[in-house]
């Protein structure tokens, strides 16, 4: 299973390179990701002669937090993602909400994951170009280290 | 009033849940308005026939018996933590 290692750095005062953690606690682990039909769906397009859209590129953050993955609504309208149901984001504090689902394909360095089913959000008021959150229902899969202290975190998906 | 994204194929799915799951357990199902399209044995393949029948149109694919999911992301009910 590959690795990606993340680290966030600065040069300080004497031009050496060091940690910086406080950059991590401000954009949170983060990675680079293309969010892409599923290749069966690419197929469907090669059938027809016609070409599939572009693959929509942003940031993926790592969310413990969140049972399932979320796809900004928007990235996934513009990635030609098929909706394909609805779910129930359910909160404590917040009354419950239907969104759409969508299937799809989340490609980044070392990474390569189908997505059955995305909850669609929108994830575009966080800025930053974050355009998935990446939950539980892939992380299962996974092996996550987040290192505070040194500013970096490693994922094996 | 708007209509509920896929609210038409949501309450065919739900009036004949017993019966999908009875006849197509462990199969996903495709399902356009009120009509059973085909059922699958992969997510991947219902998806690829929808959209080979449908494009962009949006369509409902379940696995039989399952309900409406339900999930939880703190982040978006709160906000992120730190937005400096």
């Amino acid at each position: 299973m590959p690795i990606l290692n993340s680290r966030i750095e600065v040069k300080n005062q004497n031009g050496d390179i060091i940690p910086a953690p406080d950059a991590l606690v401000s954009l949170g682990p983060v990675l680079p990701v293309t969010l892409t039909l599923s290749d069966e769906v690419q197929k469907v397009y090669v059938e027809r002669g016609e070409s599939p859209p572009a693959g929509v590129g942003g940031f993926a953050m790592i969310d413990t937090g969140a049972t399932a993955t979320c796809i900004d609504i928007n990235a996934a309208n513009q990635a030609g993602l098929p909706t394909v149901g609805t779910a129930r984001m359910t909160s404590a504090s917040h009354a419950n909400q239907n969104v759409p689902t969508f299937a799809g394909k989340i490609v980044g360095p070392t990474i390569n994951i189908n997505v059955e089913s995305g909850m669609g959000a929108n994830l575009s008021s966080f800025g930053n170009n974050l355009i998935v959150l990446l939950g539980r229902d892939l992380l299962k899969s996974a092996v996550f280290i987040y290192n505070g202290p040194d500013g970096h975190f490693s994922i094996a998906i | 009033m708007n209509t509920p994204l896929l609210g038409e194929e949501l309450s065919f799915y739900d009036e004949n849940k017993d019966d999908f799951l009875h006849k197509h357990a462990n199969r996903h199902l495709l399902i356009k308005g009120r009509a059973l399209i085909g059922h699958f044995s992969t997510m991947d393949q219902a998806v690829g026939e929808g959209v080979r029948q449908f494009g962009i149109e949006p369509f409902l694919v379940r696995l039989a018996g399952t309900d409406t999911p339900e999930f939880t992301v703190p982040v978006l009910a709160l906000g992120l933590p730190c937005q400096s």
